[in-house]
């Protein structure tokens, strides 16, 4: 076997500029890299670094502004828009970061993998085995507005792999799904790349580069370790935020809208359907969180976090039990605060102006003006400041979120997967970050199934079947 | 272990097949707003495409019954008749033995029953003239008094009876009764050279002489009207029997050969339709030929001409006037096709505009699905495939409809004639045939839009894009312009037609216009800086639209386009309109001018106002100047009661200008007011030899009765002439001095109640008939329409708009409730949206309509109906309707936005929030 069979991947020289009405993006520069036949190849680096532009390039979906790329023999960064379609029909499989983003609303799980596997002979029965691989056997007739988060991840996983493809890119395939549905993503695949089949992912979970044989790492659009100049590259000040009318050093602040729980839930029950199709989603349960105290939520997808948390944010109004928030019935966002899973971020608005957008709601602009700065700079957004947030990554985006929800030191911050489409780096930002919301005191809620995030909290709590459960 | 993974034996469910195509035909159900804005734009197409042939047929049809409905043609100048003089009574046809006459009359009838479009045959005979006594045997003390026997099916009924019953006699023209004081009931003499026979008198009828010619009497015409001119002696009129005693009556005078004529009317139930009456015509021409010389019927019929033959010679005529209505309808129907082909097309334009935007929706609009499938190695052509797919039941519940509707409208609002059946067949096909090219447009822009989103494209593509289109487009109109300074006409086999510029024209400048104006406000929208640290309404509005500015962009073009072509057709129509009216009125005097003897006077009690005039052409010259001028004398009584006046004519009104007329100066000059003078004032003018001392009182840029462009016209009151030329021979004693009565009121009523004038009318012109040129009844049916297509468009457009925000706000659903958290009111976030579609709607209405009326300015002055009648084209601004559109689209973008706004609110954030988990 020649070394070309054993490669599977070849950049060479690969640049991408992006012009945007704010100015041109420079997401990858002189990226020459090579990805191993057999295996998993896990493309690292920091959010905004050219990850998802890479694998876009990879598929075909892209064309390079400079350099060559060739996926298995076939020069893709050159192909013709023909010969691109077919690369992606049988050749090459791809997974979007988002999981809603991979599904067809009006087609049954059944339906996108039969979809998914028309240019391939694939039989039924592997089809039902990739299911089953993935836990969603039990979900084939439903459609994706009936999944969870984290099964349509599995459900995009599972189309991929049932489209017979050699190469399957999926951007941070795990992001969104809880440790044990990222757990039976990652045997299937590793089962499978051993089957000759390579996989490309990004990622910044730790189990994905695991099991990851090749690692290629970027950061700021080039090769991590090269020579190539980091024009953009933003180092991350440490320093504590400038909350109006602290001092440094003056110790924890208290926000005046508190008293004693910044959050207490009693009895707290929901319910979704009717008769036998009833699900219930939270089940009696209880939680207090004080002011300045950090607490996570863990358990799988479905296990009902999120609904606990619209519920805690006031999005829902509980079947059963009693909430008592900072803002009563009608909180403000000094009150509560969310960094909800759809960000909700206004496309109208540049990052900075989404950041100020509650503190010129709040008559504060003057006051927190340093405060937005500071903010900018922690989370790593100082460049990306006049961008629309539709010029941004993923993982940038939470970030713009995240800074938006603490920015007036509200009493109560609910975050739903806040480091979900992070790197480590940009994780710890997002932890300091609410770390210094707390200290400041905010009281932050979390729903995670981010291990470093757990490390970094004052308590956390299991769910499972809409239950804490213990350990 | 979960449920979820129990190793129980799963299938995937039954059914092979993509189910992405299994799925297309009713997807769009899920989709609400794209579903209906996609039968819209179906409908619309349908609309256009059906209207065109059943409007061009039902026009065609309506002007072929207002030709035949023509008393001088009627369905017996549309059917075929037969004439032949000297044939006798009782003559045999050679070798047969049949009377000839018979033989005549039995084969004419079955050649007639050989077209459809024929009713049955009918016979007249006219007799030899005969001299007509009293009962005494007395002739009228004003001499011998002639009439002319005559029998003919339905006869009578073609005469205006003046007294008497049907009965055994004979009814008399009153051109021979009124001498011979005879009466119904009476008895009269018939004197032929050799005999005399007393008949009874069953009634009197009015001479056909001085009646209109009509259809029916079309073959005696030359013996009706001798000769063309109104002064000449009436011939002998008819004296009219039944056809059954008609041969005897002659035989007792002595006479023993008539003048035979058969002839087949057009059937009038149904009425006939254009392809009918090319049909008649075809039939017509081809029995004229089967009667000329060498066809199989010429031995019978010997037609045409003088012939001569064994008993003596004949005149013999065959006459069918259905060609000639053909001819004269298609005139007139092409000087509307060219229009409505443009119209066509203008409407197909913004019909497939509409579907095609829809269409970009469809794809676009779909962001996941699109993804989804493109990594599924989907290409332009399967994502056109399925979009026409999808496309197929919302195009044929448009289509459908579209038809229906257009086929309801054009029956209950449109011409008074209904569409022929090939037209109703062809409406259908074209109604087929615009909903699958809705559905091919939607499949193409689909792909198209697939390309452009998804596609690699070639630089050049790029380049495209970037070009400054506006200046192609600015470019074009400015050509079209320059075509349209010669002249918006073009005239073609004797036919004036508006030129295409006509249309083309504003749609180029609205491009052009719209282009710019999108390119300079994506201009501006960049360099908009925020002041103050809140947050408005209107700085959110702002960055709404900076952050689409394709979308922007397109709504600005489109609007513009469409609110400048509704702009510049309501212009063109309301000047177009206004400038024919004048120019008639100026032409006629008044609504109706009846031109009379010198020295007719009216009969006091008439029903409607009029007034007396003598419009005397070239009548002098001014002195010193050299120049020529029309005179019109005036009576200042009663002139402004009954003549057409605009205000815009003069700086003084018209009574100021009578008074000063019939006010005497001291001086001796005569007062004048000088019409189209141009400036001039003369202080004498000369009439035949005479030398008139005069003094302008008023001047006007055209006056009533202004007929030439070219000659000043001094109007004078007729008093103050006769004054100043008393003692010296009459100026007014030659041809081209005529006396006019100018009469205002319904031009229908009027003309009816002429007799009651107690004038004999030398001529009647109506304003109506003035204002009756083709292409500009053309041009201002075709602005109408599309001025309702524009506007429709704009209401369309608004549509989308509203539609489109209220699906971005509806995606927008957590960041706006999110805001609501952050303390944003509702009112500024309802303010915003309303501020957004506003100021698009604002900017588009105000450019919009002033390239409209720039348009129309460049437009108006190009189709001046009557060239050689002053005024110059007037240019109307629609203020009101322009008004009105303003309110309506103030009201359109509060409605618009406050839904919008509504729209994010109606999505549940918890329900967005749980199927995020």
């Amino acid at each position: 076997m020649s070394r070309n069979d054993e490669v599977a991947v070849r950049f060479e020289g690969v640049v991408r500029t992006y012009r945007t009405p704010t100015g041109e993006v420079r997401a990858l520069r002189d990226v020459s890299a090579e990805l191993p036949r057999r295996g998993i190849s896990a493309v690292v680096g920091p959010s905004g670094s050219g990850k998802s532009s890479l694998l876009r390039l990879v598929a075909g979906l892209d064309r390079p502004t400079e350099g060559s790329i060739v996926v298995k023999g076939i020069e893709v960064g050159r192909a013709s828009n023909r010969r691109g379609r077919a690369v992606r029909r049988s050749t090459v499989g791809y997974v979007f970061q988002r999981p809603s983003d991979n599904l067809l609303a009006h087609l049954t799980v059944a339906e996108h993998l039969r979809l998914a596997s028309r240019a391939a002979e694939v039989s039924d029965d592997e089809l039902v085995a990739t299911a089953r691989a993935l836990g969603i056997v039990h979900r084939l007739d439903h459609r994706p507005a009936e999944l969870s988060g984290g099964e349509q991840q599995r459900v995009a996983v599972a189309q991929a792999l049932a489209s017979g493809a050699s190469v399957v890119v999926a951007d941070e395939p795990t992001a969104e799904l809880d440790s044990e549905a990222a757990e039976g993503v990652l045997g299937r695949i590793a089962d499978l790349a051993e089957r000759d089949i390579t996989f490309v992912l990004a990622t910044h979970d730790p189990s994905v580069m695991s099991i990851a044989g090749h690692e290629l790492a970027l950061e700021h659009g080039v090769v991590a370790g090269s020579d190539e100049p980091r024009a953009s590259a933003e180092p991350v000040e440490w320093t504590a935020l400038r909350w109006p009318g602290i001092g440094d050093g003056d110790g924890p602040w208290m926000p005046a809208a508190l008293g004693g729980a910044a959050l207490r839930l009693r009895g707290i029950s929901r319910s979704y359907g009717d008769g036998d199709e009833s699900v219930r989603a939270v089940d009696r349960v209880d939680l207090d969180a004080a002011p300045g105290e950090v607490v996570a939520l863990v358990g799988r997808s479905g296990s009902g976090k999120t609904t606990l948390l619209n519920i805690a944010a006031g999005w829902e109004v509980p079947d059963e039990g009693e909430v008592e928030r900072p803002g009563g019935q009608d909180p403000t966002w000094s009150d509560v605060a969310v960094v909800p899973q759809h960000l909700g971020l206004m496309d109208e608005l540049s990052v900075r102006e989404n950041i100020e957008y509650p503190v010129r709601l709040a008559g504060e602009s003057a006051a927190r003006r340093d405060l937005v700065d500071d903010l900018l700079e922690q989370l790593g957004l100082s460049s990306l400041q006049r961008r629309s947030p539709r010029e941004t990554s993923l993982g940038e985006q939470q970030r713009i979120a995240v800074a938006r929800a603490v920015v007036l030191g509200p009493a109560l911050i609910v975050a739903d997967e806040p480091t979900a489409h992070q790197d480590a780096g940009s994780g710890a930002a997002v932890l300091r970050t609410l770390g210094d919301a707390s200290l400041a005191g905010s009281c932050c809620v979390v729903a995670t199934h981010d291990a470093d995030v757990l490390g970094a909290v004052d308590r956390t709590v299991r769910m499972s079947d809409g239950r804490f459960v213990d350990g | 272990m979960t449920g979820t993974d129990l190793e129980v034996e799963v299938r995937l469910p039954s059914g092979r097949g993509n189910p992405v195509w299994k799925a297309a035909p009713t997807v769009l159900l899920r989709f609400r707003s794209l579903f209906a804005a996609l039968a819209v734009g179906a409908f619309l197409v349908s609309v256009v495409a059906t209207a065109y042939p059943l409007v061009v047929s039902a026009s065609e049809n309506e002007l072929l019954a207002s030709a035949i409905g023509n008393a001088t043609v009627t369905p017996y100048g549309m059917g075929v008749a037969y004439r032949s003089n000297g044939v006798g009574f009782d003559q045999a046809f050679p070798g047969s033995g049949e009377l000839i006459w018979q033989e005549r009359e039995d084969v004419f009838t079955q050649e007639a029953a050989r077209s459809a479009e024929l009713g049955p045959t009918e016979r007249a005979i006219l007799g030899d003239v005969v001299t007509v006594t009293d009962r005494g045997g007395e002739p009228p003390a004003s001499g011998p008094v002639e009439g002319r026997l005559f029998a003919g099916t339905s006869a009578l009924a073609h005469v205006r009876v003046l007294s008497g019953a049907d009965g055994p006699g004979v009814w008399l023209p009153d051109y021979v009764a009124t001498p011979l004081r005879a009466e119904p009931g009476d008895h009269v003499i018939l004197h032929s050279d050799s005999s005399e026979v007393r008949v009874a008198v069953d009634g009197v009828y009015a001479s056909l002489y001085t009646r209109p010619r009509q259809g029916y009497w079309r073959l005696w015409n030359d013996q009706i009207y001798p000769c063309p001119e109104i002064t000449c002696s009436a011939p002998p009129q008819f004296i009219l029997s039944d056809l059954d005693r008609m041969q005897p009556l002659s035989e007792a005078l002595g006479f023993s050969r008539a003048t035979f004529a058969w002839q087949a009317p057009a059937v009038t139930d149904p009425p006939l339709t254009l392809t009918q009456a090319s049909r008649l015509a075809a039939f017509s021409d081809g029995l004229k030929r089967r009667m000329s010389v060498g066809a199989p019927l010429f031995r019978l019929f010997r037609c045409c001409g003088r012939t001569f033959h064994r008993g003596g010679s004949s005149d013999v005529t065959f006459t069918g006037n259905a060609d000639l209505v053909v001819q004269q309808v298609e005139q007139r129907i092409a000087a509307v096709q060219g229009p409505m082909v443009v119209l066509l097309v203008a409407g197909l334009a913004i019909a497939l505009a509409v579907v095609a935007t829809a269409g970009v929706f469809v794809v676009l609009g779909r962001r996941v699905e699109m993804g989804v499938l493109t990594i599924r190695g989907w290409g332009p052509l399967a994502f056109g495939s399925r979009a026409a797919l999808e496309t197929v039941l919302p195009a044929l519940i448009g289509g459908g409809a579209g038809f229906a509707v257009a086929l309801a409208v054009v029956t209950w609002a449109g011409p008074a004639a209904s569409a022929s059946s090939q037209a109703r067949a062809a409406a259908l096909a074209a109604a087929i045939a615009g909903t699958i090219i809705s559905i091919v447009a939607v499949g193409v822009v689909s792909g198209v839009a697939f390309v452009s989103r998804h596609e690699h494209r070639h630089r050049i593509a790029r380049v495209i894009v970037a070009l400054p289109w506006e200046l192609a487009a600015f470019a074009a109109a400015w050509a079209l312009a320059r075509s349209l300074s010669e002249g918006g006409v073009v005239e073609s086999g004797g036919i004036q037609r508006p030129q295409p510029a006509v249309f083309l024209f504003p749609l180029a400048l609205a491009l052009g216009v719209g282009i710019l104006t999108a390119r300079l406000a994506r201009f501006a929208l960049r360099r908009v800086r925020s002041r103050g640290s809140g947050v408005t309404s209107s700085w959110l509005a702002v960055r709404r639209l900076r952050s689409s500015p394709g979308l922007t962009s397109l709504f600005l073009v489109a609007g513009i386009l469409t609110l400048s072509v509704s702009g510049a057709a309501l212009a063109t129509v309301a000047s177009l309109r206004t400038t024919v009216e004048a120019k008639a009125k100026v032409f006629v005097g008044s609504q109706v001018q009846v031109q009379v003897g010198r020295d007719a006077e009216v009969v006091s009690g008439y029903g409607f106002p009029l007034t007396m005039v003598t419009r005397f052409r070239e009548a002098g010259s001014i002195d010193d100047l050299e120049t020529t001028f029309d005179l019109l004398l005036v009576d200042p009584e009663t002139f402004a009661s009954a003549a057409y006046w605009n205000d815009a004519f003069s700086d003084d009104p018209l009574p100021t200008l009578l008074d000063r007329l019939s006010t005497p100066r001291e001086d001796g000059a005569v007062p004048v007011v000088v019409a189209n003078g141009g400036g001039l004032a003369p202080d004498s003018i000369t009439v035949g030899q005479h030398r008139v001392p005069v003094s302008p009182v008023g001047t006007a840029s055209t006056f009533p009765g202004t007929s030439s462009d070219t000659r000043p016209l001094l109007v004078m009151d007729r008093n103050a002439l006769e004054t100043a030329f008393r003692g010296v021979p009459d100026p007014l004693a030659t041809p081209r001095a005529i006396t006019e009565i100018w009469i205002d009121g319904p031009s229908r009523e009027v003309v009816e109640s002429i007799d009651e004038l107690g004038v004999f009318p030398l001529l009647v012109i109506t304003a109506e008939e003035v204002q009756d040129v083709p292409f500009i009844d053309a041009a201002v049916q075709t602005f109408l329409v599309l001025q309702v297509l524009g506007f429709a468009a704009v209401a369309l457009l608004v549509v989308v708009a509203v539609v489109y925000l209220n699906a971005r706000q509806r995606g927008r659903a957590v960041a706006t409730t999110l805001s609501d958290r952050m303390g944003m009111p509702r009112s500024t976030m309802r303010t915003a949206s309303v501020i957004e579609l506003g100021a698009l709607l604002l900017v588009a209405a105000v450019i919009g309509t002033a390239a409209g009326l720039a348009s129309a300015s460049v437009v108006v002055p190009s189709l001046d109906p009557l060239p050689s009648i002053p005024p110059e084209p007037l240019i109307v601004w629609p203020l009101a309707a322009s008004f009105v559109t303003f309110l309506c689209l103030a009201a359109a973008a509060l409605a618009g936005g406050s839904s919008a706004d509504r729209g994010a609110r109606r999505s549940s954030v918890a329900e967005v929030m749980r199927v995020a988990e």
